[in-house]
């Protein structure tokens, strides 16, 4: 399908779009992000400050770019520290026997019984307020989804016949799980890995909006939106730009499991 | 059949053994020393001797399988302790924020049937036609944007341009618009799309093109053939959504400033006030519980073949 195709090419592009301004944000920000100048406060956006000036004078662009490094870089190193762990969790489930299957399951379902939003809050926002507060918070609050997510997927992998096959002809331990076991989970974990990268992006904004991430002056998307709140109706670009920006991250990450989940097939249900 | 039910009840027993361990656990994330927070926030400072004799009253001293054991025997009477903040009894903390936050919630869980109801199965009967990919790009969209800043938008907009409608705060129903849209809209374009998805599949089977073959009507088709075997699915799925909806609110309340559980919980997070946080915690989770509990249970009335196997729906 060829609008599947563009679909995920629009996400690809605008993520590679954002991952550039985040690492060029040292180069091409027009201000220093931090350095306030309270004579320009609050001014619309002009030639000097593309996207005006906040608060206290900063420029809104600068902080935009150098807050992608911040919210994109946390949200790439928690979701795949995410994903190893509960990847790891999965398949130990499987292939670590029938009690570790057991008490994993137990452990999995406790933490599912919380909404995730509030137990990454809690999580952290009591291991915070800082960004490795945040990672570590946001991996404990989340790597169950992914455990439950591979343990099922591998186990109806391990069902095919080619596997039985190949155990039949002795293929055994590590050679199994990467020849054949893995290879059929591509599709299904990278569409998965796109949608809950989009929600990681949300949750550390979410964090960051309600004061649970990083420390004032640090321009971070969702702490810039909390910010604007006191001037929606003086300055509203200072609410517009770094919702925008979280927007376009979250998009991109949404288009590309988009297209891969009608790619691969599945139905959406089972990336819920 | 009845072993089937124990096997449940047994795990379900098990995964509330592992809550009450993993919230008890959270006491490990507590600043410094309780008895030392408690005194600091009753005088300016607390000499050692007052430390020392406030751990022994709350038997901090004592080893950590005794405190457990003694932690979940006063929450099984619902006894969570004292909030560190305000020195309330922290159960009631909770109880007396759980209507405003149930309010939006319920408010939020009908926005949601009714706009997924209608969007999925628009975009279920245009499938590959424009209204189908119009809706598709719609739900991406609509899932992408964050509540936070939709409730910004709507607030800046709707409240404080055009004026139609109050900016934040709990009042009348016209308090409830805003917050509740805010809160449903991901959820609703999700669930439109699980609805579209679970429509066609149900629509696929066999006996919906026999139906269709004796001539019956569209609508009974609908009706009485294609609806009763695509239920079950959705309604373990509005369960998960109500769940859904108690953690946005978490957000949503603070954007609205929306005097619930979900403010509660940020301003405990924020005060490192443990005994609260865990108060919330485990309510949140019993009614988790028992909106799962009850799914199932409707699931096994809808679908009568669940009730025979002794499962415990999709799991």
């Amino acid at each position: 399908m060829s609008g599947t195709r563009a679909l995920v090419r629009a996400g690809v592009s605008l993520l590679l779009a954002l991952t550039l301004a985040a690492i060029l944000a040292p180069w091409i920000a027009p201000h220093d992000p931090v350095a306030a100048d309270p004579s320009l406060r609050l001014q619309p956006p002009s030639p000097t400050y593309p996207f005006g000036t906040d608060q206290i004078g900063r420029c809104v662009l600068s902080r935009l770019l150098w807050g992608a490094r911040l919210s994109l870089g946390t949200a790439a190193l928690t979701a795949a520290l995410t994903m190893m762990v509960g990847a790891a969790a999965g398949l130990l489930a499987v292939f670590g026997g029938v009690v570790v299957d057991r008490v994993l399951g137990i452990v999995i379902d406790a933490f599912l019984t919380l909404p995730g939003m509030m137990l990454t809050l809690v999580l952290a926002g009591l291991a915070g307020p800082s960004t490795l507060g945040v990672v570590l918070g946001l991996t404990a609050a989340s790597w169950a989804w992914w455990a439950r997510l591979v343990r099922s997927l591998a186990l109806s992998a391990r069902e095919q016949e080619y596997v039985f096959g190949a155990r039949a002809v002795g293929v055994r331990g590590p050679r199994l799980l990467i020849r054949y076991i893995l290879p059929q989970l591509r599709q299904p974990l990278l569409a998965a890995a796109a949608l809950r990268a989009g929600w990681v992006v949300i949750a550390i904004s979410a964090l960051g909006f309600l004061g649970l991430a990083v420390q004032p002056p640090a321009p971070e998307w969702g702490a810039m939106l909390q910010e604007s709140r006191l001037h929606l109706a003086s300055a509203p670009w200072l609410m517009l730009a770094p919702g925008l920006a979280v927007t376009l991250a979250v998009l991109a990450c949404n288009l590309v499991a988009e297209g891969l989940q009608h790619l691969g097939e599945r139905p959406p249900r089972e990336l819920l | 059949m009845r072993r089937a039910i124990a096997a449940h009840a047994l795990r379900l027993v098990a995964v509330l053994f592992a809550v009450s361990v993993g919230t008890f656990g959270l006491f490990a994330l507590a600043p410094g020393d309780p008895a030392e927070v408690i005194l600091r926030d009753r005088s300016e400072e607390p000499d050692p001797g007052q430390v020392a004799a406030l751990r022994r009253e709350l038997g901090l001293d004592d080893p950590l399988p005794v405190r457990y054991a003694r932690w979940l025997a006063a929450a099984c009477r619902g006894d969570l302790g004292r909030s560190w903040r305000t020195g309330a009894p922290a159960s009631s903390e909770v109880v007396q924020r759980m209507p405003a936050t149930l309010q939006l919630a319920g408010c939020s869980f009908l926005l949601v049937l009714a706009m997924s109801a209608v969007g999925g199965a628009v975009a279920a009967f245009n499938r590959g036609r424009g209204a189908d990919h119009a809706l598709r790009i719609a739900s991406v969209l609509t899932i992408s944007i964050p509540s936070y800043w939709l409730g910004l938008l709507l607030i800046m907009t709707l409240a404080v341009q055009v004026g139609w409608l109050p900016v934040m705060g709990r009042g009348g129903p016209a308090h409830l618009v805003l917050p509740s849209l805010t809160l449903a809209a991901g959820a609703a374009a999700l669930q439109g799309r699980v609805l579209r998805a679970t429509l066609l599949q149900v629509m696929a089977a066999d006996h919906i093109r026999f139906a269709q073959a004796k001539g019956l009507p569209p609508r009974t088709v609908l009706l009485r053939h294609a609806l009763p075997n695509a239920l079950p699915p959705l309604v373990t799925m509005w369960a998960v959504s109500l769940g859904h909806l108690l953690g946005g609110s978490v957000v949503v309340e603070t954007v609205f400033a929306w005097p619930g559980v979900g403010q509660l919980t940020v301003a405990s997070v924020l005060g490192r006030d443990i005994p609260v946080v865990q108060a919330i915690l485990l309510t949140v989770a019993a009614v988790f519980m028992v909106v799962n509990l009850a799914a199932d249970g409707i699931n096994r009335r809808l679908d009568p073949r669940l009730a025979r196997l002794g499962g415990g729906g999709p799991s």
